[in-house]
């Protein structure tokens, strides 16, 4: 098994550096251009993850390694050119075989994301950055309420930075920004979806639950074609009044996340995830109150399907509220304390639907940096409509300027049909050692 | 004795008064404001600081921003190194401060009063002018190490400071700042400064080094070393919260 796994890593390192070499010829296509350009900035990052199951059984749950490049090269002019990709490799699917069976073993072991592939103009009022990038929006922390353009890995239940998770798309995003008050305009080119996680992995969807185990086959769908009919628009305009921070937005696009359909054929169950598109209004806030600051965010989902089950999964349309608020008492980079409560109300329901119609989550978070530059970290979501919750614990030490040793766990409690209960056998404890390698040359 | 010998020592007693009407003529907040500049440069401009913290737990830790400055009101201070702490931003708009993270990816509100690494505080780093914020008051003459100084006691004109009251000593002969106290509503010390490594920068002398102790623990300490100082023009949305994730 380790002989496979060694031949497995080498294969994708060598992808991985063949695609390096790739980007640097690209790189090499500008050099006309790169003559004039007056900062390069790159970025190396690795990491190394080793982690064991908790709950019996007590086996592997990842070895895994990714390696992150990131280059912004910025010209004399207004332009400037970012690029970045990520490769990783997941070892604990390929000699894990007897817990993580196909298809996440074949589909999962490996990946190279492309994240970063932009051109960007900025000069005076105008941004306008063209290609592949992130765009965020909302004001909470831990999860995704307003954060809806980019679509996100969840493969690994979302855990991590969340900058990491999320996955670049092209868009055309143009901002006029009058200091105090920003309009913002996206277009994005073509839809991408949530990256789910395969059947057989910790974290993928119970179908279990609804239809006997080699029965069914699954597909979801990852993107559409580009056409008019399924591009995606929105804006956001962010007024700064009298020191609050307010934003208000509107998105139409597909639904990052899918409702799954299911259908026979030839005798054997079809499910497939499926995108609908669905519009959505929100407004933000952040607001600082003495030592601390206040966030909120509402928003209403329009025309949203939601999963339900009547002798096949199927779905329903509602409209949806969202609201969060929360607290952040920060110092600095030494430690911040903060407790968020948030509320998802669907209108609408229907025999078979597998959510409630109102469901919270109160999560409190901190973090702790003392002497050395350690650094304690803690999560703790609680579901109060089903009575589970998720405990992110983690403990960062450097042993250098550029390397950290990552000790961390993650609990899933709860009933075993409650939101986090449902993954308590994916409970872990995990070591990351984490290297940061980079430069900024002025030429 | 004649008129005409008398004449060079009525001059002299002539050019003594003048010198000294001149300087008594000089307010406190002249002195700050002519201090002001002997620490950074008018207008538009940025530098990089490094701040080596200490104390007797641990090893020295480094720490460099770039910071760009508009005005009084304008700041954006970015992290350069360590690589891990890399592409962090801190956002000072009037009253209003931004964290940006990278992990993050988005600014986030923060209160004025946080601290940005060991005895350095946003307001040590953003904030450029004592004169704008503090009203000036001439305490004393003091010689501090060899020379001649103004003591002088500053009072915030504003709650949106980082210290509300600060004891400033500025040399008397050319108005480079030597030592600064820094207090608390309260009247409690919370630490003190010595500036010094005067050298020229954009046409004129001005300090570059800036030692800052804790009172409380005097072992834990701070060394602002300010360099690579240039002229820029900014716009003002540079100094948005909309601009940091550009």
């Amino acid at each position: 098994m380790t002989k496979e796994y060694v031949l497995l890593f080498s294969q994708k390192l060598s992808l991985a550096l063949e695609l390096l070499s790739r980007l640097t010829q690209l790189g090499l296509f500008f050099l006309p251009f790169s003559l004039s350009a007056v900062v390069v900035q790159s970025q190396i990052n690795t990491q190394s993850r080793l982690g064991y199951h908790l709950v019996a059984p007590t086996d592997l749950s990842s070895h895994r390694h990714e390696l992150e490049i990131n280059h912004v090269i910025k010209f004399q002019s207004p332009w400037s050119l970012g690029t970045g990709f990520r490769a990783l490799v997941e070892g604990a699917y390929a000699t894990n075989s007897s817990r993580y069976p196909d298809p996440v073993r074949t589909r999962d072991t490996q990946d190279v994301i492309l994240r970063d592939l932009y051109l960007q103009y900025k000069s005076g009022l105008t941004t306008l950055t063209f290609g592949n990038q992130q765009v965020v929006w909302g004001e909470a922390f831990g999860f995704y309420y307003a954060d809806l353009i980019n679509p996100k890995d969840f493969r690994d239940f979302g855990i991590g930075p969340l900058e990491r998770n999320r996955l670049h798309i092209p868009m055309i995003n143009f901002k006029l920004n009058f200091t105090d008050n920003v309009f913002q305009f996206l277009y994005v080119i073509k839809p991408f979806f949530n990256k789910t996680p395969n059947i057989g992995s910790d974290f993928s969807f119970p179908f279990n639950r609804f239809f006997a185990p080699g029965t069914f086959s699954f597909n979801d769908e990852r993107t559409q074609d580009i056409s008019w009919k399924s591009a995606e628009y929105g804006g956001r305009f962010t007024p700064n009044i009298s020191g609050i921070d307010l934003s208000f937005l509107y998105f139409n696009y597909f639904d990052r996340a899918p409702v799954y359909i299911s259908s026979l054929s030839s005798g054997q169950t079809e499910i497939r995830g499926k995108h609908n598109r669905l519009e959505t209004l929100g407004a933000t806030l952040s607001l600082p109150i003495s030592t601390l600051v206040l966030r909120a965010e509402t928003l209403l989902h329009r025309h949203k399907h939601f999963n339900k089950f009547s002798g096949a999964l199927n779905s329903f349309i509602s409209d949806q509220f969202v609201g969060v608020l929360g607290m952040d008492y920060i110092v600095g980079d030494r430690w911040r304390l903060g407790v968020q409560l948030g509320e998802n109300y669907r209108f609408r329901t229907e025999e078979g639907v597998l959510e409630k119609a109102s469901t919270q989550l109160i999560t409190v978070h901190g973090s702790l940096t003392f002497f050395h530059d350690r650094t304690f970290d803690l999560l703790v979501a609680y579901a109060p409509h089903d009575g589970s919750s998720l405990t992110e614990i983690s403990y960062t030490l450097p042993l250098s300027k550029r390397i950290d040793l990552l000790i961390a766990s993650d609990l899933f409690n709860g009933g075993s049909s409650s939101q986090f209960g449902l993954y308590h056998p994916a409970t872990r404890a995990y070591i990351q050692i984490k290297t940061y390698l980079g430069s900024e040359s002025r030429l | 004795m004649n008129s005409f010998s008398a004449f060079p020592r009525y001059a002299i007693l002539a050019l003594i008064l003048v010198i000294n009407f001149s300087e008594a003529a000089l307010s406190p907040q002249e002195i700050i404001k002519r201090a002001d500049q002997a620490r950074y440069p008018e207008g538009q401009f940025s530098f990089f600081v490094k701040v080596t913290d200490k104390d007797e737990f641990s090893d020295s830790k480094e720490t460099v921003y770039l910071v760009h400055t508009k005005d009084t009101n304008n700041s954006l201070v970015e992290t350069k190194a360590p690589e891990r702490m890399r592409g962090r931003k801190l956002l000072m708009k009037q009253h209003d401060l931004w964290m940006f993270l990278p992990n993050l990816k988005k600014p986030t509100r923060v209160g004025f009063e946080q601290r940005l690494t060991g005895e350095v505080s946003n307001g040590d780093l953003a904030r450029t002018n004592f004169s704008t914020d503090y009203k000036a008051k001439l305490i004393s003459e003091e010689t501090i190490e060899g020379k001649t100084c103004y003591k002088l006691l500053l009072t915030a004109t504003h709650k949106e400071v980082a210290y509300r009251r600060i004891v400033y000593w500025v040399s008397k002969t050319d108005f480079v700042p030597v030592q600064v106290n820094f207090y608390a509503l309260s009247g409690k010390l919370l630490k003190s400064g010595k500036y010094s490594n005067v050298k020229p920068v954009l046409n004129k002398n001005r300090v570059t080094q800036l030692v800052i102790t804790d009172a409380l623990k005097g072992k834990k300490q701070s060394v602002l070393n300010y360099f690579n100082f240039k002229k820029a023009s900014y716009d003002d949305s540079f100094f948005s919260k909309e601009s940091l994730s550009d």
